[in-house]
């Protein structure tokens, strides 16, 4: 699976419809993601892919891509930022 | 004259904001997640301050912070974006009465929003837990 793949099995993995979760796809608006699930969804990956995303970067996670693209770029630079 | 008049002319609301958070929803993230995601939303201190009792009652005492904490958030409208969980600290006074503290990027919002205060209020009944936050 690729890194895409594997965000959706996750995010499927909390609760959410993977069918729904397209990369355009607006976190709030249309798949209805409140803060405390959102903040669900970053542990979660963190704990699958074993890296660590920064608090900071949690308010400017606007859509399914936003979320893929963090984690490409957590894993490609081989070690995420801790908080 | 005028600033004797103004004296007993109440605070204006520069800002208020209201939340509601299911309790047995957070538990069962909380559960889910485990320290990682207690670690994400709640300061030490208010780890502590939410240990003892039974696992209902902390969970009751955890929603209530995570509703405060939004309520809080919420009241800085466009100010709070990024505003990050833990900058927004719930404590207890000696009464039980909430107390709200701010730091961080919630600290800096605060300033920019030219808030001089924070009511906040908590209350938890039927599965759910309610705060309402003012800022004057």
């Amino acid at each position: 699976m690729d890194v895409r793949e594997q965000v959706v099995a996750v995010m499927r993995g909390v609760g959410f419809d993977g069918d729904e979760l397209e990369d355009g796809r607006r976190l709030a608006e249309d798949l209805d993601i409140d803060s405390t699930e959102l903040v669900e969804i970053v542990v979660a990956l963190e704990q699958h892919f074993g890296i660590g995303i920064d608090a900071d970067a949690e308010g400017g996670f606007t859509t399914v891509g936003d979320l893929v693209a963090c984690v490409g770029r957590l894993l490609s630079v081989g070690t995420g930022a801790r908080r | 004259m005028i600033a004797e008049a103004l004296r007993d002319v109440p605070a204006a609301v520069r800002g208020i904001g209201i939340d509601v958070v299911d309790v047995q929803r957070l538990r069962a993230m909380l559960e889910r997640r485990g320290q990682p995601l207690y670690d994400r939303l709640f300061t030490p201190a208010e780890q502590a301050l939410c240990e003892g009792g039974s696992p209902r009652h902390r969970a009751y005492r955890l929603a209530g912070r995570i509703a405060a904490k939004e309520a809080v958030r919420k009241t800085l409208g466009g100010h709070g974006l990024g505003c990050g969980w833990r900058d927004i600290e719930i404590g207890r006074a000696v009464s039980g009465q909430p107390v709200p503290r701010v730091s961080g990027r919630a600290e800096e919002a605060f300033r920019r929003a030219s808030f001089t205060g924070l009511h906040l209020s908590i209350t938890h009944e039927a599965g759910l837990a309610v705060a309402i936050a003012l800022a004057v």
